[in-house]
């Protein structure tokens, strides 16, 4: 095992160079550059910046070096003192930056994929065990609806309900006098309040496809002979599931945990947008849009790096709570 | 080149100098909208406790001696600003939304510290008033080439140090000249013949002599790109500045991370980003731009106005901007009444839904006129790379056979909700519309745009495609931001459709505001694009759209970089037309006689006339923002400028918050 | 399932292989425990016909059959898609037909009765328009006006079009005689266009983009997902390596960057088919996962084992022998594919990226109608398109579902 994991870390390092290379590429892809975009702000307000103001701003950002010489100076920091610059939009450290969004972010990721898991899981296992009835048909309908809405549509219509119906302060995660608060119980049941809707698009969207996971893999424990036989010996019917097929089917969720590492920090992007959350994805978005090279560029490879690991964790989960994939590849007990 | 450098924005002074003048209409930078005479002043007393004049927060801390009486704080002689309605009380919270990062750092320059030695009047007549504001008076000499000011004895620095005519030295010398720091402090407007030279004739006098006369510079002073005139305290930003810190400048650029001292400098010089820096605003920042999503501002307790009763100005406690992700987000929050000022909210399509919830939700509108001319204007770059684009687009009849087709009626009704008329790139102004340049060529008549075209010499081949003079049919490609404003997309559409009925094609590309800024601003390689006019009511200010006189003259970029710097690789001499256009403009630099400016810049237009550049749409319609019910003294109507830096001159100072 | 995330972490492709590095878990292939009731049951379907002989086909036709929610979809599916080939036809004004008369004009009932002096007779017909504008908030309401009556008939004329270049006609399925008459049965928008018509001609990008994607992601995936599958050791390793990292790269910042870098010339048909490349650059790489561990999985079977025994080479193995025997499985993975190309497409045009108006597709539609007035004032403009998206995904999902269960007769 251990040299397994040893093997893939080592495999790892050169796709890290690339994604590195990759995440800086891909932002210095689009024409322009972050003063164009300063520039445009500018000029969308019918004030011209001057050309030599530009000019000494790219000398001071160092947006007039050749790539390669920009790449170097970015990696070398990070690699030796993780330092990963300075973002130029907002004049601040990028992990300073990111380090400030990221406890909402992993709350949120966590609440909102417990509660998918959750609602997945019950509507799975009704589905798998009342397989063909309309029950079966109506919570898959219902699992997939959720599937076909776009996020970004699902959330702005919700917002405008809350406004409508209830009343309630529009968008990000707290009602403005908490906003600048410091943490206590009436801001934390405030959170709590405005976290409904950002939980509830990100988890129904996810929710079909765990369904689906759910569901297939249960209907293949539940024909297996030792169901079988455990019925025959008269165990109570929803005893038996829950013991046995049940913790089985369970498996994939578990072994895909590491895949939801890049989200922990990534933040459901359009539909943080939408719904103004205070979290790392609409950063992320902002800094692509203006092409702040070093906060978005730092923020690709740190997901990308995230995937990876994310992967590898997945795999060895797997391997260790299956060991029929390492050892029997035909799957029988 | 200095002349060519200064030449973006011009202030046009209708009842300019002589000095006496603006003396005497000093003192009271009248009120914006009507008061409402009906209150009666018995609020006062509610407003203020008796012989207390400034927020109760601010005299505890004067009992406690954390601060010094108030008549220590204030100038012995302090600015009174009239209220638009009525006197106000202390306290609450103002809060806005913006979902731009620009919009949000321009914040300083509009709604918390509009404070310039002269400031733009709350009513902006004619786009020409100044009023005495840091200074109390200045002093011209006849060739306006020297300008004494004289500036408001006590003023004080938010930690309480004096604001003096040094502060203002320092500005110009080591900030806006200073060599390595002049790129950064765009100091355009302060040239005429070459930096002034700046001198403290004491105290509270302070005399800046130019080499050539600067008729404007008094409006200048009042401009958006001047901010930082009177934002430098000098006894803070020494320790910043190489030229008086040897001792730990290093020590402190290194500790800051940042690249170099100027870095630093301009870091540390940004009110918006830095709670050390002190201030003569009324409100500071407490939670700088960049921590978390809102932006915090509380009332400086050294600000130097007062109200008519002698009230120690702002009444607001607070100014807090939340930045937020999606724009839709603000007018929800704007219709919950969560906005107490929002100066935009939205465009002509959400002005329904604003209406109808502003009663529910306890809140109402105020209008804003756009002082831009136009809706859209279509720019035909006669500059573009391409040959025979080139020489269709610089084809008069070409253009006026373009304008005669589009049916501008329609799309005011379809895409402006009826409010508009057909309009060409035009002043909108009093004293300079001219009916003739305003409408020409905008009656629909697809005949006469017909035969205009065929005029122009492209016959329309059997298909109905007109051929270019390369025998190929002629395609514009129309490169448009269409994330600046929701209407092009649709008003282009239309046109598309219009030009299609005359043989020719037009291809709708698009794109993001800044690939917009990189292709046509910075490198001027589309064939046609299309923005408003800004410079409608002031045409001294923005002159770009009358005649090449930058690079975002989208008409013929080229030209504009021949303006700038004939040097530059970009740059092509343009024409005799619009050649003697900046001959005239160049004059007008120079010109102290405002009478003969007007004449020059009239004669300017009448060859504009002739030109005709751009093919215009319609006049803006007017544009709304919310106020909530419980903030008060917000006029009912504004501009809505960049010069005029709306909401600032309209003296957000005195809104104020009940409830 | 979320299109945005960096890592899909719940594909629905996935469920087979769960595991990048190791065969499907779950799939029962040769399975011992399978054949017998899966054989049975699929007896039963096919109501007659010889179990023992039907190919694979068959034997999936006959399980697809049962299920009556995959049927009702793969129908909805054929229908949309000939909306798609007709569209000029079927929709009854252009997309870009605008009218300033009918700004906003609400969905008009469709009235199949007509009320007459003598009584109430057979006349389908919709009522005239009429508005208001208010001074203040400039915003229209409309009513009906009940004396005007517009007859709706079949096969009217209207505007001229050409169908498939071929000839020019300008009859239309539906329409008022009146061509002039307003007929606007799921709303008008902004401009004054009608809504259906638009939806109509939307399904030509929408569902092509999704179409063509997933066939060029197929290729990709087959060829890649194939070879790294049956040759196994360092060239599987080499293309795992290049679907990490390309998984890796978080798909938005992927999409502005290859969209942004798109020539600028360039037409928006041309800047469709890159944005289809786009989008299965990305998706070529679940599919190549999918393939890739049914190979391995069948690599082991005993009629490979046969066929290498028997000496045939290796591409014969591949094409003749294994990849005949899982085609249905990439029937079924390709329908789960197409919808999230779609959402793709939806969620570029809300970031603002791939194609834009004047352009016609769902993505632009709810875009355009994205926007807080449109959902209080004029929900038609979004309930329309957002209807058209929902259930085309949902029906594609079902219908992969069907196909997916039926993929596997010997499965239960």
């Amino acid at each position: 095992m251990l040299r397994y994991i040893a093997r893939r870390v080592l495999v790892m390092l050169p796709t890290l160079f690339l994604i590195s290379l990759a995440s800086f590429f891909i932002i210095q892809l689009p024409p322009g550059d972050f003063l164009t975009t300063y520039a445009a702000g500018m000029g969308a307000q019918d004030a011209i910046v001057a050309r030599e103001h530009l000019a000494a701003l790219e000398e001071r950002y160092g947006l007039n070096q050749p790539f390669h010489v920009q790449y170097w100076q970015w990696i070398s920091n990070i690699v030796c003192c993780g330092d990963f610059g300075q973002s130029f939009e907002w004049r601040r450290p990028v992990s300073s930056l990111i380090w400030d969004r990221l406890t909402l972010t992993m709350l949120l990721a966590v609440v909102s994929t417990l509660f998918m898991w959750f609602v997945a899981f019950l509507i799975g296992t009704y589905t798998a065990v009342r397989q063909y009835s309309i029950g079966d048909y109506f919570w898959t309908f219902v699992g997939f609806v959720g599937l076909a809405i776009p996020n970004f549509l699902l959330a702005l219509v919700l917002m405008y309900i809350s406004f409508r119906y209830f009343g309630q302060s529009v968008g990000g995660l707290f009602s403005p006098e908490y906003q600048n608060a410091p943490w206590s119980i009436g801001k934390l049941w405030d959170l709590f309040q405005h976290m409904w809707i950002p939980v509830i698009v990100i988890a129904t969207a996810g929710a079909a496809g765990t369904i689906r996971i759910m569901r297939a893999n249960l209907l293949d424990e539940l024909h297996r002979p030792y169901t079988t036989t455990a019925r025959a010996k008269g165990m109570q019917e929803w005893r038996l599931i829950a013991k046995y097929p049940v913790r089985l089917a369970l498996n994939p969720f578990i072994s895909t945990v590491g895949w939801t590492l890049p989200t922990l920090i990534s933040g459901e992007i359009i539909v943080s947008v939408v719904l103004d959350l205070p979290t790392t994805g609409p950063l992320l978005l902002r800094a692509l849009r203006s092409q702040d090279m070093y906060l978005a560029g730092s923020f690709i490879l740190m997901l990308g790096v995230l995937t990876l690991i994310g992967t590898l964790l997945s795999d060895i989960l797997l391997a260790w709570l299956d060991p029929r994939i390492q050892y029997d590849k035909v799957g029988s007990r | 080149m200095t002349t060519t450098t200064f030449t973006k924005r011009w202030y046009r002074v209708l009842a300019l100098i002589p000095a006496a003048a603006l003396l005497a209409a000093a003192c009271s930078p009248g009120t914006g909208g009507d008061g409402d005479d009906s209150l009666p002043p018995l609020e006062q007393d509610d407003a203020v406790a008796e012989g207390q004049h400034e927020a109760p927060e601010l005299a505890q801390m004067v009992e406690d001696g954390e601060l010094p009486p108030l008549e220590e704080r204030l100038p012995t002689d302090p600015l009174v600003v009239d209220v638009v309605d009525r006197i106000g009380v202390y306290g609450g919270t103002w809060r806005r939304a913006e979902s731009e990062v620009y919009e949000l750092e321009v914040t300083e320059r509009r709604h918390i510290g509009y404070e310039r030695l002269f400031n733009w009047t709350p009513e902006w007549e004619g786009g020409s008033e100044t009023t005495p504001n840091i200074a109390t008076d200045v002093e011209v000499n006849d060739e306006g080439t020297e300008y004494t000011f004289f500036l408001r004895e006590g003023i004080r620095w938010s930690d309480g140090e004096p604001f003096t005519a040094d502060d203002i030295v320092f500005a110009v010398e080591d900030y806006y000249f200073h060599e390595d720091l002049t790129a950064d402090a765009d100091p355009r407007l302060l040239v005429s013949g070459g930096p002034p030279e700046v001198e403290a004739i004491d105290d509270y006098t302070v005399k800046f002599t130019f080499s050539r006369p600067h008729g404007l510079f008094l409006q200048s002073v009042a401009e958006w790109a001047t901010q930082k005139l009177t934002a430098m305290p000098r006894h803070y930003m020494e320790q910043f500045h190489a030229d008086y810190n040897d001792d730990d400048l290093d020590d402190l650029v290194a500790e800051s991370s940042l690249g170099s001292w100027v870095d630093l400098f301009v870091d540390k010089s940004d009110p918006m980003r830095n709670p050390d820096l002190p201030v003569i605003y009324a409100w500071k920042v407490t939670q700088p731009f960049g921590q978390g999503t809102d932006v915090v501002f509380e009332r400086n307790p050294y600000y130097w106005k007062v109200d008519p009763e002698g009230n120690q100005l702002p009444y607001i406690d607070q100014h807090v901007v939340q930045l937020v992700e999606d724009s839709e987000l603000i007018k929800l929050q704007a219709m919950s009444g969560e906005l107490d000022f929002q100066r935009t909210v939205g465009g002509p399509a959400d002005r329904a839904l604003v209406m109808e919830n502003a009663e529910q939700n306890d809140y109402h509108v105020v209008t804003m006129q756009p002082d831009h001319m136009n809706t859209m204007a279509i720019h035909l770059n006669q500059t573009t790379p391409d040959e025979t684009k080139r020489e269709i687009f610089r084809n008069k009849d070409f253009r006026i056979g373009l304008s005669h087709a589009i049916n501008r009626q329609e799309i005011i009704d379809l895409v402006f909700y009826g409010q508009g008329e057909p309009y060409q790139m035009s002043p909108s102004s009093e004293l300079f519309y001219d009916e003739e340049l305003a409408k020409q060529y905008t009656e629909y008549d697809v005949d006469l745009a017909n035969q205009y075209l065929d005029d122009a010499g492209y016959e329309m081949d059997s298909n109905g495609r007109r051929i270019g003079p390369d025998g190929e049919p002629i395609t514009i490609t129309m490169d448009f931001a269409n994330d600046v404003n929701d209407d092009w997309t649709d008003a282009l559409e239309l046109v598309q459709g219009y030009w299609d009925e005359v043989g020719v094609r037009m291809e709708l590309n698009g794109i993001s505001r800044s690939l917009h800024t990189e292709i046509v601003r910075e490198n001027g390689e589309h064939e046609a694009t299309v923005w408003t006019g800004s410079g409608g009511l002031v045409p001294f200010m923005q002159t770009h759209w009358y005649f090449p006189s930058t690079q975002a003259a989208d008409f013929a970029s080229a030209w504009g970089e021949w303006y700038l710097n004939p040097d530059n690789p970009k740059a092509e001499e343009p024409p005799e037309g619009p050649r003697r256009q900046m001959e005239l403009y160049d004059e007008i630099l120079v010109t102290a006689d405002p009478d003969q400016q007007v004449e020059l810049m009239r004669d300017l237009l009448d060859i504009l006339k002739d030109e005709f550049y751009s093919i215009g749409i319609s006049s803006p319609p007017e544009g709304i923002g919310v106020v909530t019910n419980k903030m008060h003294n917000v006029p009912d109507q504004m501009f809505n400028s960049t010069s005029w830096p709306t909401p600032g001159p309209s003296n957000t100072i005195q809104y104020f918050i009940e409830e | 399932m979320t299109h945005i995330e960096p890592s899909s972490q719940t594909d629905p492709l996935a469920e087979t292989t769960p595991l990048g590095a190791a065969p499907p878990a779950s799939s029962p292939v040769g399975s011992p425990t399978g054949p017998g009731k899966g054989i049975a049951e699929a007896g039963n379907a096919g109501s007659g016909g010889n179990l023992y002989t039907a190919s694979q086909w068959r034997l999936m036709w006959w399980r697809f059959r049962k299920h009556k929610l995959a049927m009702a979809s793969g129908i909805f599916i054929l229908l949309v898609y000939v909306l798609l080939v007709f569209a000029e036809f079927i929709a009854p004004y252009h997309s870009s037909d605008h009218n300033a008369a009918y700004q906003h004009a609400p969905p008009q009932r469709l009235h199949l009765f007509e009320e007459t002096p003598d009584g109430s007779r057979f006349n389908p017909h919709v009522k005239g328009l009429e508005y208001e504008t208010d001074e203040e908030t400039w915003r229209r309401s409309f009513s009906p006006d009940e004396e005007q009556v517009y007859p709706v008939r079949f096969f009217v004329r209207g505007h001229e079009y050409e169908l498939f270049g071929l000839f020019t006609t300008d009859i239309h399925l539906f329409g008022t005689t009146d061509p002039e008459a307003p007929m606007y049965l799921l709303g008008a928008d902004r401009l004054g266009r009608d809504v259906l018509s638009r939806v109509i001609y939307g399904t030509r990008i929408s569902m092509s983009i999704g179409l063509i994607g997933v066939v060029m992601a197929l290729v990709l995936g087959v060829i890649l997902g194939g070879i790294s599958g049956y040759f196994g050791g360092w060239i599987d390793s080499a293309i795992q390596r290049v679907i990490e990292f390309l998984r890796s790269i978080p798909e938005i910042p992927l999409w502005m960057a290859l969209t942004a870098a798109l020539p600028r010339s360039w037409s928006q048909v041309q800047v469709y088919f890159a944005i289809t490349v786009i989008l299965s650059i990305v998706g070529w790489t679940t599919l190549a996962r999918v393939v890739r561990g049914r190979f391995f999985s069948l690599r082991e079977e005993d009629f490979v084992t046969a066929a290498v025994l028997d000496g045939a080479s290796r591409p014969r193995i591949i094409f003749r022998h294994m990849l005949p025997s899982f085609t249905s499985h990439i029937v079924a993975a390709v329908t789960l594919a197409i919808p999230a190309m779609i959402l793709a497409e939806t969620a570029l045009s809300f970031l603002g990226l791939g194609l834009t108006e004047p352009t016609v597709s769902w993505g632009v539609l709810l875009r355009e109608a994205q926007n807080i007035p449109s959902i209080a004032h004029t929900p038609w403009v979004l309930i329309v398109p957002a209807t058209a998206v929902v259930s085309t995904v949902l029906a594609l999902n079902f219908l992969g579902d069907g196909l997916r269960d039926a993929a596997d007769p010997y499965n239960k």
